[in-house]
This record gives structure tokens, C-alpha cells and sequence, in this order.
């Protein structure tokens, strides 16, 4: 436990520097999403029937919370973990200490779940300056926020410690990532796609982190029971924990 | 008198890679307070054999103890009390050179405070103290291996292990990372290193391995290797530009002026006793050499005579 807290402690004094940066962008990130399509797609949106009624920014700033969350952990899982494995050499540092590959993993993963964290707060905040947070549930979206990230951090993970060249992250952001975040029932409900892409959208964490977030902030009933959602979500996670946990081990001691 | 036990104890230890043997049984015993080397040129399983005692890579076979402790089950106890210095640096570039050291200092779960006041004292002991709060990206290669050999002293090591330390290195910074290598053994700091300088190995090292091709050729201080292996003088000739197979037929005709003979590409070795009675002897048989240097022999011709080659290619 404290060893995984020594390596988090090299990625949190990384982050230090760096810290009042990312707060900015995680300011400007979410107004621009706000702005852009909440509002200005919004002004489309009239028939507001399959969307429970509330706004078209209301709808989606849930969904976009949860969808922040994930990206921010992601990216913090793409090319920061490839860098450390090869040129940054910080795991290399870190093999010649008492520290564990597992312990490197760990604290590697509770940094990005961090920054996925502190990002969905600060979209939280946003959320109350754009008048689309009614409810004093509306904080705990954080929670299924956080756990969208939970469920792919591994994953990611995994997959930056196994690829041999830097192309292999950018197809990630282009065939993964986007994809996830526009078909996973953020911009529209689910129920707008057909029979057969609904199902597929299923398997997306961030489908049932929108859904549990939207729960939270809007009032609006989860599609399945919600005990469902938060278990896929963390069974997702554990299994990736696992597959990062075994890439990590043949990379390091090969 | 009790003997100490050995600091690191290898038995019969292999490492291999699918079908490339890398270290093909080796057996080790390094004291307590030791400078303890392994010369040899790259490929001879040097680094490997570093990497397996510092419990980063695990023996295919074999039996290794470091400190008393198995290195397979007790690797991270192991490494508490180790000191290494990798052959590459892996300094963290974004950080300042103090917050390198203190952030190494947490991995081994060192208090901030301490690690504070050793990451001043060890600046200090490698002269880097007015550059503490620099980037170690503006730092020049000898610098980094300085904060590099800083940041292994950070735990206060039982064993301080160095993988080709100064290669790379202008000799200006060669002298200055020897200068405080050689404190350190002056602490009774048990050293390893790897090294495929000659001087470098005879300037720092109580007793070495001689490794080639994985196994270990001959073993010893550089002086009983020297004795051992090769004769107290050389005598190197060398005939205007003539080389190869035109040599060996000089070298032919230097047969049993003294001990033995070894015409390499570009010049001959005569090992002998006494030198300047060989030169005398050359000349009287009419040979006359463009050049002739007479020197002390070296770890260079220990490793030539066991090999056949020489240690840098």
C-alpha cells in the first residue's frame, strides 16, 4: 500500500508543476462544450420528450461529465505511461527500488483516476454556472464520473505498455475514444439508434456512466437497475487492472 | 577469526534468452567492502549479470544470494539496501536535479526531511549543489552520471552498483566520477561495476572477472591476473605499414627470444620479462621494427592472451 503511494507521490510532483494548467483547460474545456453544443445545438433541440423533459444542455452536461472524466484519465494512460516504460525511463528508475511492478501500476492508475476526478469536479462547477444543476444530488455524478475512468484505466493502460511504436496511442484517440464518447448516449438517447447499435452501445462504460450521472443530476430513472451500471463498470475495471497488471509484469521483467 | 560470508554469492548462474545464452554459468563471491569488477567487452554478459543481482531480471538457473537473501523471493528487500547506477541514465528530465533525488529517495520510503538533508549532503559530496534547482535536462552527460551516482547513495546503500559508469564520459568527467567512486571505497562501501576500460578496472577495482562470451575467463586482482596470464613487460613492434599476414612471418622469426609471441593487425606483442634484453635480442637477429615501445603489461593484454581479441572493438 505505501509503496503504491511512493510511486503516485513521482506522478503528483510531476503533476505540481503543471497542476494550475490543467485546471485552467479543465475550466475552458467544459465551457466550450457548454457553449458550443449545449447551447447552440440546443437552440435546435424543441421536442425535449426523449429527453425527460429538461434541456438539451441539461441532457447532455451529465453525459459530458462522465465522458470528461474518461477522456482525462485516458489520455493520462496513453502516451505518460508509453513515455515512462521507454524514453522517460522513470520505470526503469523506479525497478532499482524496493518498488514492485505492481506497485508502479498502481500508483501510475491512481494518478490518472485522480486527474479524472478533479476534472469532473471542476465540470461540476461548471455545470452550476450554466443553471443546469437542479438537484443537491447533483454532486455525487462525480462518483459514476470516476467510475467511467475506473472501468478503461486498465485497459488503456494495458494497451500503452504492449504497443511498440507511438501510432498504436493515436489510433486509440481516433477509433476508441471518439467513437465511445459519441455513440454512447451523451449527445442523444440510445433509443434513437437502431435495435442492433443499441445493444452494441451496451458494452461502452460510458453509456452506463452517462445513464447513472444523468440519475444524479437530472432525477432521470436509469434504464436498467442501477446496481447493474456501477457492477459493469467496476467488472470492466477489474479486468483491466488484470490485463495491465500482466503486461506490465512481462514487460518489466523480460 | 570468523570470515565474513559473501555480500553476493553466485552458483552455476545462467541467464538465457529463448536460444541466446547470455551468462552460461558463472559462480561469484564478493566480500563485504569489496571493489569488485567485471571487465569485458560488450556483449559478455556483464549487464546482465548487474541486472540479475540488482533483482531487476530473474536467473534462469542457477543459485544467486545478495546480502544472504534470495534474489528471486526477496528482490524488493534486496533492492532496499542497493545502490545502482544503470549504465543509461534514467533521471526524470521534467524535474529539477533536488526533486530527483528526494522522489528517488520516497520510492525506498524515505522521509521528506531526511531525503531533503541527504539530497543537500550528496549534491555536495558530486559538486552539483549550484545546479540544484536546474533541470536535468540542462545538465552535461558527466553531471548526470555525478547525480545519477548521488541518487544511489540516496538510501544509504549496503552495495553500490555501477554498470559501465563513465563510458561516454570526457576524461575530465572520467577522473572527477573515479575521484568519488574512490571515496566510496575508502567508506567501505561494497562496489560493482562493470567497466570494458582497462584503467578503469585497475584503477578501481580490488579483485575482477575477466568476462567473454558469458562465462568468466580468469579472475583476480589486476595484479595476479597480469602475473598470472601475461609476462611483467611488452614489447610492441611495429614494421612500416605491414600488417596482417606479413606480420605473422616476423613474428615467426621472434620465436624464443622470450615468452610468447602474438601478431595482431597491426603490430606485434612481445611479452617478456625483460624488455630491453628482447629489443637487444631483436635487433642481433637483424629485424628492424619501425617503431619499438617497451611498457608495463596491462589488464588489455590479460584480456588479449585469454580471448584472443581485444577489449574494445
Amino acid at each position: 500500500m505505501s509503496n503504491m503511494i511512493h510511486a503516485f507521490e513521482h506522478w503528483m510532483l510531476n503533476y505540481r508543476r503543471v497542476w494550475t494548467g490543467t485546471i485552467f483547460s479543465g475550466f475552458v474545456m467544459p465551457i466550450l462544450f457548454m457553449v458550443g453544443i449545449g447551447l447552440g445545438v440546443g437552440a435546435y433541440v424543441q421536442d425535449t420528450s426523449a429527453i425527460g423533459g429538461v434541456s438539451y444542455a441539461a441532457f447532455i452536461a451529465p453525459g459530458l461529465l462522465a465522458s470528461t472524466a474518461m477522456q482525462i484519465t485516458m489520455g493520462e494512460m496513453t502516451w505518460p505511461v508509453f513515455g515512462a516504460l521507454r524514453w522517460g525511463a522513470q520505470y526503469k528508475a523506479m525497478q532499482a527500488s524496493p518498488l514492485r511492478p505492481i506497485d508502479m501500476l498502481n500508483g501510475h492508475l491512481l494518478y490518472g483516476m485522480l486527474r479524472g476526478f478533479i476534472s469532473a469536479v471542476v465540470f461540476l462547477v461548471v455545470m452550476v454556472f450554466f443553471g443546469v444543476v437542479n438537484s443537491g444530488w447533483a454532486p455525487l455524478a462525480v462518483i459514476p464520473a470516476t467510475l467511467t475512468a475506473f472501468s478503461l484505466v486498465g485497459l488503456m493502460y494495458a494497451y500503452a505498455v504492449t504497443v511498440d511504436s507511438e501510432i498504436g496511442l493515436s489510433i486509440i484517440q481516433r477509433f476508441v475514444i471518439i467513437p465511445i464518447t459519441l455513440f454512447s448516449g451523451v449527445f442523444f438517447p440510445l433509443s434513437q439508434l437502431p435495435q442492433a447499435l443499441q445493444a452494441i452501445a451496451w458494452i461502452s462504460p460510458l453509456w452506463h456512466g452517462a445513464e447513472l450521472s444523468r440519475w444524479a443530476v437530472n432525477g432521470t430513472e436509469t434504464p436498467w437497475f442501477w446496481g447493474v451500471h456501477v457492477l459493469y463498470l467496476i467488472a470492466l475495471g477489474a479486468v483491466g487492472w488484470w490485463a495491465a497488471y500482466r503486461r506490465l509484469t512481462i514487460r518489466l521483467t523480460s | 577469526m570468523s570470515v565474513d560470508p559473501p555480500l553476493i554469492y553466485a552458483h552455476n548462474l545462467v541467464k538465457r534468452y529463448d536460444d541466446f545464452v547470455a551468462v552460461a554459468g558463472i559462480d561469484l563471491s564478493v566480500k563485504p567492502g569489496e571493489a569488485f569488477g567485471f571487465l569485458g567487452p560488450n556483449g559478455a554478459g556483464k549487464s546482465t549479470t548487474m541486472r540479475m543481482i540488482g533483482c531487476v531480471s530473474e536467473p534462469t538457473d542457477g543459485e544467486l544470494t545478495v546480502l544472504g537473501l534470495d534474489t528471486t523471493k526477496q528482490g524488493a528487500q534486496i533492492r532496499a539496501r542497493l545502490g545502482v547506477v544503470p549504465q543509461e541514465d534514467t533521471l526524470d528530465g521534467e524535474m529539477s536535479v533536488f526533486e530527483n533525488l528526494v522522489i528517488y529517495a520516497r520510492y525506498f520510503g524515505i522521509k521528506y526531511k531526511v531525503a531533503r538533508e541527504r539530497a543537500r549532503e550528496l549534491l555536495e559530496f558530486v559538486r552539483l549543489s549550484d545546479r540544484a534547482d536546474k533541470k536535468v535536462e540542462e545538465l552535461s552527460g558527466g553531471m548526470k552520471r555525478r547525480l545519477t551516482i548521488a541518487r544511489a547513495l540516496v538510501n544509504e546503500p549496503d552495495i553500490v552498483m555501477l554498470d559501465e559508469p563513465t563510458t561516454g564520459l570526457d576524461p575530465q568527467a572520467r577522473h572527477l566520477v573515479w575521484e568519488r567512486l574512490f571515496q566510496l571505497k575508502q567508506q567501505g562501501i561494497t562496489i560493482i561495476l562493470t567497466t570494458h576500460y582497462m584503467d578503469e578496472a585497475e584503477q578501481l577495482c580490488d579483485r575482477l572477472v575477466i568476462m567473454d562470451g558469458g562465462r568468466i575467463a580468469s579472475e583476480g586482482s589486476p595484479r595476479e591476473l597480469i602475473e598470472r596470464h601475461v609476462t611483467k613487460e611488452v614489447v610492441e613492434l611495429r614494421f612500416n605499414g605491414r600488417h596482417t599476414s606479413e606480420l605473422g612471418d616476423i613474428a615467426a622469426k621472434l620465436d624464443g627470444i622470450s615468452g610468447q609471441v602474438d601478431p595482431l593487425p597491426d603490430r606485434i606483442l612481445l611479452y617478456s620479462d625483460d624488455a630491453e634484453t628482447a629489443v637487444a635480442e631483436i635487433h642481433a637477429r637483424g629485424l628492424e621494427p619501425s617503431s619499438v615501445l617497451e611498457r608495463r603489461a596491462t589488464l588489455e593484454d590479460v584480456f588479449l592472451r585469454l580471448t584472443g581479441r581485444s577489449l574494445i572493438e
